[in-house]
């Protein structure tokens, strides 16, 4: 029986032309959620040209063949609307608004504005290439250790792989963007066949099929999307990588990385619990070992976790600071004694059941806007081509085994399977492993 | 794709229902304490939370930052948990630990599945109630602290905070340092500094805020729980002395060698919460920084692209408020940035807002009102608003009803009233040798100045 977590109808239809539609009806909200996934991300951008997709994303708000610059914030305001915005990630694009009710139409005509045209100018493109480096130096390149991602990912994926580049880019591959590269990019991948609306909120079905029909009915589906091309990544780095970096830093950091499975893949539930377990909050025994019990690493409020990513084999990624005293390779030594650890002894039952309610409420959490339940939708819709599947998530948690963790822990917590990231601090003189993703706003 | 594939008319919708907030539920508990509770019918999690006055004001001198650490503490190590058996109880409900504090009031809470909130708010009671404050878990503690401060003020925007509450309050007042306390005050506090200020300032029963599904809950047991072991009484802290505002636009410089952004704050005091003129105030400060779509994101990011993202905001305190102006702008743009953003607030004080950009604003502030409070966290910081500023239970509904009948007079009113832009404090945390000559050729007398650590 599918837990009860999701307990709102789901309704799905397709347009001719390839929309898919999902919608499901809420009717103690006065709001109605309006999302769209569209299948692109950072993963199609070909070398030289990393940050597009981020950046495209910024120029999808710089107005479209019925709308002006920035009248799409601007009208979803008025209305009455409120949390918008978009981001990108390796993965995917997503464009989300939510406005009172009686405001679905108006949210869908902009959707399906931008979706059919873009009303770019090279003013608009050096503006927003503009406040995307200047977001790039905010988020990456002004603060002590905010390069870190980009630069483990490029460790973590041979050169070339879809996912081994940042999503924010380059620098200078942002200043060779030209009109014509956003133009090509829009008319590639924004195409009702690439993409996933979702309205959740207090919505008749009928009345959102009949609106999705009126409004992106009569764009025309692009029939295939050129998709990267990927040689299939083992299930191992293959050796073990250690880097550090001398930057201006307060303290020395850690930042560590195994190859793991990708999110809706089978053993994806299995890591989910696995780094729960180890490395997420007070009573992770990653917190327990290194905070508590040895005294070598600064509280984090996460040790380890399992990143998300669909497409290709994702990470498992970390993070540790040592304490004052402490030498860095003795809080590396730990962290990957506590993985072995794993590996050997297995978990004990009552770990998982900690893990397992965390995870249950985080997930009423994540459906209690929504906002958040219509982006959820789109990502289960995307991915497994059915929204129905977002009821299985709590099931196939459930249904995970100490013997299914032990060998993902064997396959994941291997000597050839680690990368090491550390950053050292220049002269004598904390943040989380948190997923990259960037946002217009 | 062509056009004519899109439906050229915009189409037009209907008014959203005006928000209602959830019915509320107050109870004196005898003996002290009470009981603030909002309904939330059918939600599968709920939120219960303690209020008590024992924010940063009550910090004594020379010991900035210790009511925060003594609030961090209290789920480290109780008289029945050690810190990681603690830990292990609050996870295993599936709960999370929420602390928020603020300079009159720190509020412990927990957000826990709503069959879980009797266990949930046991726990809460055991660690507000029963702390232990051992040694080993204080020495711990703070060097955790000190750590993570230490990040914190290798940040960006930090040693310009501080300088920025210095300018605005003065050295003497709490309020002119940072809420957390710096580095050097932090790391005075001892393990009996914070034994005695919980014995102080953390004994008294406080107000417990539930946002739940009340048909599932049960209120006594809850009362019972939080409020045996709390004999103590505990009220505001005294008034900080409050300095004399400035006559004129200062900028105060704050040097990071070779920062590629410079941080920029600049802003004065502002009225309480207890304002009258609070909505008035909320209308015309969003059409100025409030959203996206403001006038000074739109002139520094959308039209200059001198930054990613800039605003402005009033907060507004039981005693005192600020108005600030916020960004961070690529170096070499600074002393434009500074100059574009000043003149967007003499601009708001002299013509206020536009008939569009009122009736705009209030249907943004007044549609958006449900969208903010989805979940049962969100209605309880309207709980603890409430609670800290002594307004009504409905206080959000009746915000809602003067919204809706606020005047565009009345937000350019405020906005002569309440903007002073010819007295602003300006504080540039950036790469001082590249943007001092800038700023002094725009006109600012730039002064160097090195925040206290």
């Amino acid at each position: 029986m599918p837990h009860t977590a999701f307990r709102w109808p789901i309704h799905q239809s397709v347009l001719p032309n390839g929309l898919r539609v999902v919608v499901s009806p809420d009717p103690s909200v006065p709001l109605a959620a309006v999302n769209l996934w569209y299948d692109v991300g950072a993963r199609h951008e070909p070398p030289g040209k990393h940050g597009f997709a981020h950046l495209f994303e910024h120029l999808m708000f710089e107005g479209s063949a019925h709308v002006a610059k920035g009248e799409h914030f601007a009208l979803i305001q008025a209305c009455g609307g409120d949390a918008i915005n978009a981001s990108t990630n390796p993965d995917r694009t997503n464009y989300y608004q939510t406005v009172p009710s009686g405001q679905l139409e108006l949210a869908l005509w902009l959707e399906a504005d931008r979706m059919g045209s873009l009303g770019l100018t090279q003013e608009t493109l050096d503006n927003q290439r503009d406040v995307v480096k200047n977001e790039r130096r905010q988020r990456y390149d002004n603060v002590p250790y905010g390069r870190w991602s980009e630069v483990m990912v490029g460790l973590a994926y041979p050169e070339g792989h879809p996912y081994a580049h940042s999503t924010i880019g380059s620098m200078a591959e942002l200043d060779s963007a030209s009109l014509a590269d956003f133009t090509a990019f829009h008319d590639t991948y924004y195409a009702p066949d690439n993409a996933v609306l979702t309205v959740v909120g207090d919505v008749d079905p009928e009345r959102v099929a009949e609106l999705a029909e009126r409004y992106f009915g009569r764009l025309e589906p692009r029939g295939s999307v050129p998709q990267p091309d990927a040689k299939p990544l083992p299930r191992q780095f293959g050796s073990p990588q250690r880097v550090t970096l001398t930057e201006d830093v307060p303290m020395p950091r850690i930042y560590l990385c195994h190859r793991g499975p990708a999110w809706g893949s089978p053993d994806a539930p299995a890591a989910e619990l696995l780094t729960t377990v180890l490395g997420r909050g007070r009573g992770s025994r990653l917190y327990r070992t290194l905070v508590s019990e040895r005294r070598l690493a600064q509280a984090e409020s996460g040790f380890m976790a399992a990143w998300g990513l669909m497409h290709y084999p994702s990470m498992v990624m970390g993070a540790c600071a040592p304490r004052v005293g402490i030498e860095p390779d003795a809080v590396v030594d730990a962290y990957f004694e506590v993985c072995d650890d794993a590996v050997r002894g297995g978990l004990e039952p009552e770990e998982l059941d900690r893990a397992r309610a965390m995870i249950t409420a985080d997930w009423f959490r994540e459906l209690a806007t929504v906002n958040s339940r219509a982006d959820t939708l789109g990502q289960y819709a995307t991915r497994f081509g059915d929204a129905e599947a977002v009821r299985n998530r709590i099931a196939l948690l459930d249904a995970v085994t100490l013997d299914d963790i032990a060998r993902v822990a064997a396959e994941t917590f291997r000597d050839d399977n680690r990368i090491v990231l550390t950053y050292l601090p220049a002269a004598s003189a904390a943040g989380t492993a948190d997923e990259a993703e960037e946002s217009a706003a | 794709m062509t056009a004519e594939r899109l439906v050229a008319e915009r189409p037009t919708g209907t008014a959203p229902r005006p928000y209602v907030f959830p019915d509320v539920r107050r109870i004196a508990v005898p003996g002290g304490g009470e009981i603030v509770a909002a309904h939330l019918p059918g939600r599968p999690i709920a939120w219960a939370g303690l209020v008590m006055e024992c924010g940063a004001l009550h910090d004594p001198a020379g010991l900035d930052g210790l009511a925060r650490v003594t609030g961090g503490l209290l789920d480290e190590g109780t008289r029945s948990y050690t810190a990681d058996e603690f830990g292990l109880a609050v996870e295993g409900l599936g709960a999370r630990w929420t602390w928020s504090h603020d300079w009159e009031t720190q509020s412990i809470g927990i957000d826990v599945p709503v069959a879980l909130l009797g266990a949930g708010v046991d726990l809460l009671a055991e660690a507000v109630r029963r702390p232990a404050f051992t040694d080993a878990d204080v020495e711990r503690f703070l060097a955790d602290v000190a750590t993570s401060l230490q990040h914190a003020w290798s940040q960006p925007g930090t040693r310009s905070q501080q300088a920025y509450r210095r300018a605005l309050f003065g050295p003497e007042s709490r309020f002119g340092r940072m809420l957390d306390g710096t580095p050097t005050s932090n790391a005075r506090i001892t393990g009996d500094d914070i034994r005695g200020f919980h014995a102080k300032v953390m004994t008294a029963p406080g107000t417990l805020l539930v946002a739940a599904d009340l048909d599932a809950v049960d209120l006594d047991a809850l009362a019972a729980a939080v409020f045996a072991d709390a004999p103590g009484a505990s009220g505001p802290a005294d008034v900080p002395a409050m300095p004399e505002p400035p006559s004129e636009v200062r900028v105060l410089l704050v040097d990071r060698p070779g920062a590629v952004q410079s941080v920029l704050r600049m802003g004065h005091t502002g009225p309480p919460r207890s304002t009258p003129d609070l909505v008035a105030i909320d209308l015309f400060a969003e059409v100025l920084g409030g959203s996206f779509t403001s006038r000074l994101n739109h002139q520094l990011r959308e039209v200059k692209g001198y930054t990613y993202g800039a605003g402005a905001s009033f907060l507004h305190g039981r005693r005192i408020g600020t108005f600030t102006v916020a960004a961070s702008v690529h170096t070499e743009v600074t002393a434009d940035a500074v100059t574009d953003a000043l003149a967007e607030v003499r601009r708001m004080r002299e013509a206020g807002i536009t008939e569009d950009e009122f009736t705009t604003t209030r249907a943004h502030v007044l549609g958006s009102m449900p969208i903010h409070l989805q979940t049962p966290r969100g209605i309880g910081a309207r709980l603890r608003e409430a609670v800290v500023h002594g307004l009504p239970d409905d206080h959000v509904t009746r915000e809602y009803a003067e919204v809706v009948a606020a005047s565009r007079d009345d937000a350019n009113a405020a906005a002569g009233r309440y903007l002073r832009p010819d007295a602003l404090t300006i504080v540039v945390e950036g790469d001082a040798a590249v943007v001092e000559p800038g700023l002094e050729a725009a006109g600012f007398a730039v002064t160097r100045v090195v925040p206290e650590e």
